[in-house]
C-alpha cells in the first residue's frame, strides 16, 4: 500500500470546515447548545455569524472558527416546513434516542438516556454552535464575544456550554494517540493511504458513495425561501437539494473512567509477588486498543512500544497478522475498522465492506472540574463523527462491530472500550477479552466498562450555501 | 443423523376475526418467553418458529401462516403440537375457518386440521445442518468448559501439542462428555450433486438465455422504478416493526410478496428449487452464497402461488442483514425477488434490483409484516459460533490424532 494522490474536485469553500479539517492547531473547543425563541431574530443572528463559519478551504487559516449544526426541532424552529423536514432521513428525524436505537447502540443501564445531561430529544435543543480557538485565553474572549452577540441579537437562548480541548500530543483521556484512522474524502485534495481514501458520498450528500449510488439526501418538497440558492438533486429527481455538500453529525459525550481503566490493566498484569508490572500493564492496554499509547501500530510493533510519536494508518491485517497474534481480533482498532480482514471474506471483499462503514471522527477531550474537594473531576471525550447514512455508518459500527459479542473467532467478547453487551444476555457476566496467542489464547474475564454515555444527539451539518439558504426561509 | 426440516402451514382466518387474532398473537411473545400461551420451549425439537398474519389483499382474505424449523419430520412435529400445545392451538384456531367446534376437538381432529393446512416449503436453507437443538446447547457447554480449562492452565503449556494432549486428557476423564464421543460427522459439500446441477444448467442454458431475454423485454422494461427508501415508510409502521427487533442476538424477518404472473412465476419456482438443492448439497458449512449469519431461511408460495413469503432467522440487525446480502450476493436476491411485484427494477434478472441498496431496504420494509410470535431455542448464539463449536467437538472427539496445523486451527476456536 502507499500514499496516493487525491486531486481536489470538491468546492471546499462550500463545505463546513470540520468535515475535512481536524483543526490540529486550534486546540481549544466549545459547544453552545442553543434554543431558538424567535425565528426571525435567530435567522438574523445566523447571517451575522456567517462570515465566522469556517469552510474546508485550507488557503484560509483562521485563528478562531465557528461551525453550526441543527436538530430537526431547530430546523422547524427557524421555519422549515414540516413537509420539507419529513424529507430528512428517519434516524435524524427521530433522534438518537428511540427504544430500538437505544437497544442497537447499547444506551441502557449506565448509558441510559434518562441519565444524560443533555440531548435525548430535548425539546429545547435546536442548534449546536461549535467553537475552535488556538488557546484558552483566545477561546475565553471568543466565547464572551459570541455570548454578547447572542444576547444583543435576541431570539436565542444558550441552554448549555461544554468546553473541550485537543491535547498537544493528540492523546485521548486513556492516554492513547487518537484520531489516526481517519478516512479521507475523495476529491478533498488531501493525499491519503489507499485504505483510507473513501468515496465522497459516504461523507457528503450530493455525490456517489461506496455503493456507487447517491446517498439519501433531504430534498425540498415545498418551495420556501430563496430556492435559487440551492443545487438540484444530483440523483436527478428535479428537486432542490438541502443536503448537497452537507452531512450528518453524531455528537455523544462519553465519560471515561481513566483510573479504573488503568487499575484494571494493572490488576490483570501483576507480578507473582503482587507488585505492578508497568510494561505488561501498558502492553495489555495496547492490546485492548490495538495501538501503543504513542500511536504505533501493533501490527508493525507487536512486542514493545517503539520510541517516538506515530500516526501511521497505512496497514492491513490480512498479510501481516491473519491470526490476531499481534493485534487481537477483539481490539478496539481491529473491530471498528476491520480493514482487509473479515473472517469470511477475502481481502478484496473485506476492503469493500469496510469502506462502506467508515466515519470521520472529530472527538475532543473534556474535563469537568470536581465540585468539591472529595470528588474527582469528570474526564471524557466529546465524540463527534460525520457520515451521510447514520444507520449504515455510525450505528452499524457501534452495533455490528463494537457491541456484537460474537464477531470473527470470538465467543463472548465486546469492544472493551466502547462496546456494550446486549441487554438480557445471560452470558454477560462471563464477558471476556481474548488475546490470541501461541500455543493457546489468553482470556481476561470479569471485564468492566470504562466508558459511559452522558449526552448526545444527531445533527444536520449543512453546507455553507444551505446555512445561508436557511436564513431566507 | 438428525436432519432439520421445515413445516409450513397456511390457515384462512375468519374475516371478522382478524383484529381478535392479531390481539391474541401479540400476547404470544417476540421473542417468545417461558410462560407464553404458545410455549414453544415445551417442544424440544423446535429450533425457530413463528406465527404471522398474511394481510388481506384485493384477491385474498387474511390468513395465518405458521413456520417451524424442527429436528425430525413434519408429521411428528404436528403430533407434538397437538399433544403439547393444544391449548394454544385452540385459542388461535378459534379465529380460523372450519376449525372443529369445541365439543369435536380432540387429538385426532386437531391433527387432521393441521395436516389439512400444510403447505410445501419449496425454498429452504439451514445454516448449521444436521444439528439438533440439544446438540447446539451441549456443544456450547463443551466449548465453555474447554475455555475455562485453557484459561486456568494455559500458562503451563509450551507447545500446541502439549495443550492438545492436556485438553484431551481433561475431557477423557469425564463421563459428562460421553455424548460427544458418539459417532458424528459434519455435513460436507456434495461435489457430485453440484456437478449434476451445473451440467443441467449448462444443458438448458440456451433456454435460460432466451428466458432471461423474455423476462427483460416483457417484465423489466415494463417495471416502474420503486423509488422508495426506508425514509418514506411511515414512521409509525417502522417503529412497530423495529419494536420487535434487536432484542436477542438473533432477529426475524417476515415478508409477504405478490407474485408476478406467467414466466416470472415459473422462474421463481425454478430458482427456489435450485436454491434448495444448492443449500442441501453445497451451502452446508454455515454460509449461503457468502452470507454467514443465517440460521434458517425459507421461501413459501401461499394463496396457490399468487403470493409468496420469505422468513429468515439471522444474526445482526435488519440493516446489517440486508446490507450483507447486497454486499455478497445481490444477484441472487434479484433472481428470486424479481418475481415479486414492486421490487426495484432488475436488469436481465441478476443486475440492478438490490444493488440500489437504499431502495432495496425501503422495499424490504415495505413488504415486511410484523412477527407477533417468534421463538428461538438458543437466543444468544450466533450461527458462526454454533458452527465453530461443532467443529471443536468433532476435532476433539470424533477425529483421529490431529496434526500440528489441525491443532492450531482447533485451538483458535477456543
Amino acid at each position: 500500500m502507499a500514499i496516493i494522490s487525491n486531486p481536489q474536485t470538491l468546492d471546499l469553500k462550500d463545505i463546513q470546515g470540520m468535515v475535512t479539517r481536524g483543526y490540529g492547531k486550534l486546540y481549544e473547543t466549545a459547544y453552545f447548545l442553543l434554543q431558538v425563541t424567535d425565528a426571525t431574530k435567530a435567522k438574523a443572528w445566523i447571517k451575522d455569524i456567517f462570515p465566522l463559519i469556517d469552510s474546508g478551504d485550507v488557503t484560509i487559516q483562521a485563528e478562531k472558527t465557528l461551525h453550526l449544526a441543527f436538530t430537526p426541532k431547530g430546523l422547524s424552529a427557524i421555519g422549515l416546513d414540516d413537509k420539507n423536514l419529513e424529507s430528512f432521513p428517519v434516524p435524524f428525524r427521530e433522534g438518537v434516542v428511540t427504544d430500538d436505537r437505544s437497544r442497537i447502540l447499547g444506551d441502557y443501564g449506565e448509558n441510559a438516556p434518562s441519565n444524560w445531561r443533555w440531548g435525548a430529544n430535548d425539546d429545547t435543543l435546536h442548534m449546536t454552535l461549535i467553537f475552535h480557538a488556538k488557546d484558552k485565553p483566545a477561546l475565553t474572549t471568543f466565547l464572551e464575544e459570541e455570548r454578547q452577540r447572542i444576547e444583543t441579537s435576541g431570539g436565542l437562548k444558550i441552554t448549555k456550554e461544554i468546553t473541550a480541548h485537543l491535547r498537544k500530543d493528540n492523546k485521548e483521556p486513556f492516554g492513547f494517540h487518537d484520531g489516526i484512522s481517519e478516512p479521507v474524502i475523495q476529491g478533498s485534495g488531501r493525499p491519503s493511504p489507499e485504505i483510507d481514501l473513501i468515496k465522497t458520498g459516504e461523507f457528503l450528500m450530493g455525490y456517489k458513495n461506496e455503493h456507487d449510488q447517491y446517498p439519501f439526501s433531504p430534498l425540498l418538497e415545498i418551495n420556501q425561501g430563496d430556492t435559487s440558492l440551492l443545487k438540484n438533486d444530483a440523483a436527478g429527481s428535479g428537486k432542490k437539494d438541502l443536503g448537497h455538500n452537507g452531512t450528518f453529525m453524531v455528537f455523544r459525550q462519553m465519560e471515561q473512567f481513566v483510573d479504573e481503566f488503568w487499575d484494571f490493566m494493572d490488576d490483570n498484569t501483576k507480578n507473582e509477588d503482587g507488585t505492578s508490572n508497568e510494561e505488561a500493564k501498558v502492553k495489555l492496554a495496547a492490546k485492548c486498543i490495538g495501538r501503543w499509547p504513542n500511536g504505533a501500530s501493533l501490527v508493525k510493533y507487536p512486542d514493545k512500544q517503539p520510541e517516538g510519536d506515530f500516526n501511521n494508518d497505512d496497514f492491513g491485517y490480512a498479510d501481516t497478522d491473519p491470526d490476531g497474534l499481534k493485534c487481537p481480533f477483539g481490539s478496539h482498532l481491529r473491530r471498528n475498522n476491520p480493514r482487509d480482514t473479515f473472517r469470511w471474506y477475502d481481502k478484496k471483499q473485506s476492503l469493500k465492506v469496510t469502506r462502506r462503514h467508515r466515519i470521520i471522527r472529530r472527538g475532543r477531550n473534556y474535563e469537568i472540574p470536581a465540585t468539591n474537594e472529595s470528588d474527582k473531576p469528570e474526564i471524557g471525550l466529546c465524540f463527534i463523527c460525520f457520515n451521510t447514512n447514520l444507520e449504515l455508518q455510525f450505528e452499524f459500527i457501534q452495533h455490528a462491530w463494537s457491541n456484537d459479542n460474537q464477531p470473527t473467532h470470538l465467543s463472548n467478547d465486546i469492544d472493551v472500550i466502547i462496546g456494550v453487551p446486549p441487554e438480557g444476555n445471560p452470558n454477560n457476566d462471563k464477558g471476556q477479552f481474548t488475546i490470541q496467542a501461541e500455543p493457546v489464547n489468553q482470556y481476561i474475564d470479569n471485564w468492566k466498562r470504562f466508558v459511559a454515555i452522558k449526552g448526545g444527539e444527531y445533527f444536520f451539518f449543512p453546507s455553507l450555501t444551505v446555512i445561508n439558504y436557511l436564513t431566507t426561509i | 443423523m438428525t436432519v432439520q426440516n421445515a413445516v409450513s402451514l397456511q390457515i384462512p382466518i375468519i374475516p371478522s376475526q382478524v383484529d381478535a387474532i392479531t390481539t391474541l398473537l401479540n400476547t404470544g411473545g417476540n421473542p417468545s418467553k417461558e410462560g407464553s400461551f404458545f410455549a414453544f420451549e415445551k417442544i424440544p425439537s423446535v429450533h425457530f418458529a413463528r406465527w404471522i398474519i398474511a394481510p388481506k389483499n384485493e384477491k385474498f382474505s387474511a390468513s395465518l401462516i405458521y413456520a417451524a424449523n424442527i429436528d425430525g419430520d413434519e408429521t411428528q412435529h404436528l403430533k407434538d403440537l397437538v399433544s403439547t400445545l393444544s391449548y394454544g392451538l385452540d385459542l388461535i384456531f378459534a379465529h380460523c375457518e372450519n376449525y372443529p367446534a369445541e365439543a369435536l376437538r380432540d387429538a385426532t381432529s386437531r391433527l387432521a386440521y393441521l395436516k389439512q393446512h400444510v403447505i410445501k416449503t419449496p425454498g429452504f436453507y439451514v445454516g448449521a445442518p444436521n444439528r439438533t437443538v440439544q446438540q447446539v446447547h451441549k456443544e456450547a457447554e463443551l466449548h465453555n468448559a474447554v475455555r475455562d480449562y485453557v484459561r486456568d492452565n494455559g500458562k503451563a503449556w509450551s507447545s500446541r501439542k502439549e495443550a492438545y494432549t492436556a485438553i484431551k486428557t481433561f475431557l477423557a476423564k469425564d463421563s459428562k462428555w460421553d455424548w460427544a464421543r458418539e459417532q458424528y460427522q459434519l455435513p460436507k459439500k456434495n461435489y457430485l450433486k453440484i456437478l449434476v446441477l451445473a451440467l443441467v444448467l449448462l444443458a438448458i442454458s440456451p433456454l435460460l438465455i432466451v428466458f432471461i431475454i423474455l423476462i427483460h423485454f416483457f417484465y423489466e422494461l415494463q417495471a416502474k422504478p420503486f423509488g422508495i427508501t426506508q425514509n418514506q415508510i411511515p414512521l409509525e409502521r417502522l417503529a412497530e416493526l423495529k419494536s420487535k427487533e434487536d432484542i436477542i442476538y438473533q432477529n426475524q424477518l417476515s415478508q409477504v410478496f405478490e407474485t408476478k404472473g406467467g414466466l416470472r412465476k415459473l422462474g421463481l419456482k425454478l430458482i427456489l428449487w435450485a436454491t434448495s438443492y444448492a443449500a442441501r448439497s453445497w451451502f452446508v458449512e454455515g454460509q449461503l452464497m457468502g452470507t454467514p449469519t443465517i440460521h434458517f431461511a425459507r421461501w413459501v408460495l401461499i394463496d396457490g402461488g399468487d403470493r409468496f413469503v420469505f422468513f429468515s432467522n439471522f444474526d445482526g440487525s435488519f440493516d446489517e442483514y440486508l446490507g450483507d446480502f447486497v454486499d455478497n450476493n445481490g444477484w441472487g436476491l434479484n433472481a428470486i425477488y424479481g418475481a415479486a411485484k414492486g421490487y426495484p427494477r432488475t436488469f436481465f434478472m441478476f443486475g440492478g434490483g438490490s444493488y440500489k441498496v437504499l431502495e432495496f431496504m425501503g422495499w424490504g420494509r415495505k413488504t415486511q409484516v410484523p412477527t407477533p410470535i417468534w421463538y428461538s431455542a438458543y437466543p444468544w448464539y450466533g450461527l458462526q459460533q454454533i458452527v465453530d463449536k461443532s467443529k471443536l467437538r468433532v476435532e476433539l472427539f470424533n477425529s483421529g490424532e490431529l496434526n500440528d496445523q489441525e491443532i492450531k486451527t482447533m485451538l483458535s476456536r477456543i
